[in-house]
């Protein structure tokens, strides 16, 4: 295990974190527009990196790159994984994280200390990408703090509203979640003396049932609050809708899919027999989560906060297809993260837009939009349809296998809460939609511009992935697929 | 006579005045502050073949006065004393370079060099000591030399009422301690500790028992555990912040070590069973620590606080007592001193920009100050525990070792749940303190502050880089503080060095 088996993955991570400083030192001479670009340069090289191993990972192999000890007094090993699961996400990371930063050069040209807001954002794309990729306990949640830290100071440096307060609730809900997950990871190496995520699962049958599901609750509380699942999802309004905008697309995006992410890597892997005991109680947590997130969202008036409720309601659909633990609603779930990251990045793409544009944030005073920003509108329209569930986009193909999922493992009343809770989706998108693109235009709004071309260039290429992942569901599906079908095999055998 | 590193600081320390005087003749402003400099640098020179000889030996021992008289008066060095005096004279070394600018509007930079070089040949003697006489004497050097420093700006009221109030707790602890010596002696015959370990694992009586408690108190009273930490919060905000770094950083560290040194050696967990009792001691302190430093609106004093919370975090590592535990708190005493010297010597940086402690009136001056303010970030970071810095990797090794040893001594499932907790209570101040120092908009009090000076720069960006070292690479220092907990462990190799 400890030759060195690659740099691939290493690389993918550890350029933007060397970028960062590079960043921020050399920022003042590069300037706003050059420092975006290398930002951008930078993470189109490691989402690069991270496709080199699309061949062997289709074709149903384990990547592992391995660069020897790291703390031997624990025998941990500096890993990094890339199988069905971790490969998808870690692209759509990347992917999400290099289209945010084209969009950031023209959105930050009001902001301040554009330097610092660029190495933040690499340390921050580096901390996710991390995440998913990491093949120990220990690794995992030194990218999962790392994760934090850059967020953080993004939102509570850049962020509107009362930034400062916000940061703060985010911090301290997310690292009260991590301490949580840190006692479980700890709990686990006491018990069987490994941190090793792909030899934990034969040495797990050892421990008794009880400090198993004790280990198990105490690490989905940590995964659950970086979903923002109904109790403790407050954090999430505030912060996805103060944050900068590119960063909400990042946050909201992707950074909160990780902890689906995590519920599948660990949550289930790890703990089949357990997760059997809890699925029904969080298929009612998730369905709750929907609903809440719905309502609350149909109540928003603030663009951007409507957005961030709704991405509390689509967690709960991932969450949902997840506790289906049948190959065809985790599958969804899945394809729902990705799908959802797309659209979502998008919509909160196209809220920057207007915002920028105008300079409002609230859909009442809006209005009468479409002619004026036409390519946003349709923009929005692709996202929000796709987020519903309406074919041929995405987020139809996803959402279909979860409640299938959801049907097929017995939760009938649920599932059919579910189905129910896409109209209230629905409803909301189309009332945003209305509100801010039909209507009266008013006054003050009548000579107002599409948005710059390089934050259009984005929101294109994410429109067009919506589209094709509708239609052509079947390619990220055979990579998606079998990952759920190889966890929910586990399920079978505990 | 005392081995070259603590003989070094020591004549440094006596031809300080002289250069000092020698300076001022010739008009060479920094001459002294130069001459510090080199003594600890030299030092620390000297530190290294040191050190390459215990890892190779285990156990070294050395006569300090010459002759063999009932193994008085030595040295017994291991892994452990290097691990802790080389950080003392490293974090000495750091403050020195940190006071030729800090100190530059303060007079009698004779003294003020002086005495912090005696304070850490005192620091260091106290590592390397193998008897209680030997201890006693570098204890007192230490407690003697950091009284006055902690009252050097003695035009000032509060540094004279912090400075009496520590000699008065400080010397009440030293006498409690060198009253257990006495009981001790009756009972052994003896001070040096290898004798002391024979005599004390065979029989436990009620006198070693109550000697053993005020030992606990004498050394606690150093390291600032709860109930005996009253002094900490005053004398630390006082000092100067370079010797407020020394104090925080390293000095309540040698409590820290006398307690792990005597209660290993000495009281050994196996004969005395205080495992609980430390431990309440240990979340006692991190508890009052932490619940205080959210409450306080002085820099310093927060930062004071904090330190208390740290101390019952490596006391927790204590009570544990397995290889794990000690590694681990030796490891955070490592981090520790990083992270709060780093602090210290920020908020010092502050307040000589600012000319103020207090938390609102500093409020955005790390948006003036980007170097200083950058290190801040990443000492406060490294302090709460937050990955990839120092202080996580530390905290959870103790939470860590807490949960192992829980399989035997249920109790300490809470004690370590209880630890947890408190570390998430403390990333609420000390991301409070970040948000109030790098995030608010610059007040009025710090509009036309400028950076600090390059050698107090120095000073921190080092630490700051160590800090992510650590955190990132952290083997090689494990590995450190996994050999002087091993050494601590291995108590027949040191005693049969004494009793063959």
């Amino acid at each position: 295990m400890t030759e060195i088996t690659g740099f691939n993955m290493l690389l993918s991570i550890l350029l933007p974190t060397i970028a960062a400083p590079i960043c921020y030192f050399g920022g003042r001479k590069f300037g706003r527009v050059g420092n975006g670009i290398f930002a951008t340069f930078i993470l189109v090289i490691s989402t690069g990196l991270l496709l080199a191993s699309w061949n062997r990972v289709s074709s149903g192999e384990k990547v592992i790159e391995s660069y020897g000890v790291w703390v031997g007094l624990f025998k941990l090993n500096v890993a990094f994984l890339h199988d069905n699961l971790s490969f998808p996400i870690s692209i759509l990371i990347s992917g999400i994280a290099m289209l945010a930063a084209v969009y950031s050069i023209a959105y930050m040209t009001h902001e301040h200390d554009q330097e610092m807001y660029f190495a933040a954002l690499l340390l921050f794309t580096a901390g996710m990408v991390g995440v998913v990729l990491a093949s120990n306990l220990i690794l995992f949640y030194l990218f999962w703090e790392m994760m934090l830290v850059p967020s953080y100071f993004l939102i509570a440096y850049w962020g509107t509203g009362r930034p400062r307060i916000i940061g703060f609730k985010y911090f301290m809900f997310t690292h009260a979640g991590a301490a949580s997950l840190l006692a479980g990871i700890l709990l686990t190496y006491a018990y069987t003396a490994t941190f090793d995520l792909l030899g934990l699962p034969n040495l797990l049958s050892s421990i008794s049932p009880g400090m198993l599901r004790i280990i198990m609750v105490l690490m989905s509380i940590g995964f659950a609050v970086k979903l923002a699942i109904f109790p403790v999802h407050t954090w999430l309004p505030d912060a996805h809708a103060e944050a900068p905008t590119p960063i909400s697309v990042l946050l909201s995006g992707v950074m909160i899919k990780t902890g689906a992410y995590a519920i599948v890597r660990m949550s289930i892997t790890l703990f089949p027999s357990e997760s059997v005991k809890v699925s029904y109680g969080l298929s009612v947590l998730a369905v709750i989560t929907m609903l809440w997130g719905g309502f609350m969202a149909l109540a928003q008036t603030d663009i951007k906060r409507l957005l961030a409720y709704s991405s509390v309601s689509q967690v709960g659909y991932i969450l949902f297809g997840l506790m289906s633990l049948n190959s065809l609603g985790v599958g969804g779930g899945l394809f729902h993260i990705v799908n959802h990251g797309v659209a979502k990045g998008l919509l909160f793409m196209c809220a920057g837009a207007i915002i920028y544009s105008t300079g409002i944030r609230d859909i009442n005073k809006l209005g009468g939009l479409a002619s004026k920003m036409p390519l946003t509108a349709v923009a929005t329209l692709c996202g929000a349809l796709s987020i519903a569930g309406t074919p041929p986009f995405g987020g139809f193909a996803s959402e279909w296998m979860i409640f299938a999922g959801g049907f097929a493992s017995g939760n009938t009343v649920l599932s059919s809460l579910a189905i129910a809770a896409t109209m209230v989706t629905v409803a909301y998108y189309l009332r945003m939609i209305k509100k801010v693109f039909f209507g009266v235009c008013p006054e003050s709004l009548s000579d107002v511009k599409e948005a710059p071309s390089s934050m259009l260039l984005p929101m294109a290429i994410l429109t067009f992935l919506t589209v094709i992942f509708g239609i052509f569901a079947f390619a990220p599906l055979q990579i998606l697929y079998p990952a759920g079908e190889a966890v929910t095999r586990l399920i079978v055998r505990g | 006579m005392f081995t070259w590193p603590i003989n070094l600081l020591v004549i440094f320390a006596i031809t300080t005045p002289l250069v000092y005087t020698l300076g001022v003749k010739a008009s060479i402003k920094k001459l002294v502050d130069v001459w510090a400099v080199i003594g600890f640098i030299l030092s620390a020179i000297s530190f290294y073949p040191l050190y390459l000889k215990v890892s190779s030996e285990k156990v070294l021992i050395h006569y300090w006065v010459g002759i063999q008289f009932r193994g008085v008066a030595l040295f017994e060095i291991d892994m452990l004393s290097i691990f802790m005096a080389g950080l003392f004279i490293f974090i000495g070394l750091l403050t020195a370079i940190y006071s030729t600018r800090y100190m530059e509007h303060d007079t009698r930079h004779g003294e003020y060099y002086a005495l912090l070089l005696l304070m850490v040949s005192g620091m260091v003697g106290v590592a390397f000591a193998g008897d209680f006489f030997t201890l006693f004497i570098f204890w007192e050097v230490m407690c003697l030399t950091s009284y006055v420093l902690v009252a050097f700006r003695k035009e000032q009221w509060e540094p004279i009422e912090a400075g009496f109030k520590y000699l008065v707790m400080s010397s009440a602890g030293s006498a409690t301690m060198l009253f257990a010596m006495s009981i001790l002696y009756g009972i052994v015959g003896s001070l040096n500790f290898a004798y002391m370990h024979k005599a004390l694992s065979e029989s436990v009586t009620p006198w070693s028992m109550i000697s053993l408690a005020l030992i606990v108190v004498g050394f606690g009273v150093k390291a600032a555990v709860t109930p005996f930490h009253t002094w900490l919060p005053d004398a630390h905000p006082a000092a100067p912040s370079s010797i407020s770094a020394m104090l925080s950083g390293v000095v309540i560290k040698t409590g820290v070590y006398g307690l792990i040194r005597v209660m290993m050696l000495l009281f050994t967990p196996e004969s005395y069973h205080w495992h609980t009792a430390i431990a309440i001691l240990a979340v006692l302190s991190m508890t009052t620590g932490n619940l205080m430093a959210l409450l306080q609106s002085d820099l310093k004093r927060l930062l004071a606080f904090s330190s208390i919370g740290h101390i019952g975090y490596i006391i927790f590592g204590l009570s544990i007592a397995t290889v794990y535990g000690l590694t681990g708190s030796l490891f955070h005493v490592l981090n520790h001193a990083l992270g709060k010297a780093l602090l210290f010597l920020c908020s010092g940086a502050f307040l000589l920009a600012a000319g103020t402690r207090d938390l609102n009136q500093l409020a955005g001056i790390g948006r003036k100050m980007k170097i200083t303010g950058f290190t801040f970030i990443v000492g406060s970071l490294a302090l709460a525990g937050v990955p990839p810095l120092n202080g996580f990797q530390s905290e959870f090794m103790l939470v860590l070792a807490g949960l192992q040893v829980g399989a035997s001594r249920n109790l300490w499932y809470l004690f370590s749940a209880l630890m947890l907790i408190n570390i998430l209570f403390s990333v609420g101040y000390y991301l409070r303190i970040i948000q109030v120092v790098t995030l608010h908009e610059p007040s009025e009090s710090v509009s036309r502050v400028k950076e600090a000076p390059k050698p107090m720069l120095f000073s921190m960006v080092l630490i700051a880089i160590l800090c992510i070292l650590i955190g990132i690479y952290p083997g090689p220092f494990v590995n450190l503080a996994n050999q002087a907990a091993q050494s601590v462990l291995s108590v027949e190799s040191f005693v049969k060095l004494i009793i063959h």
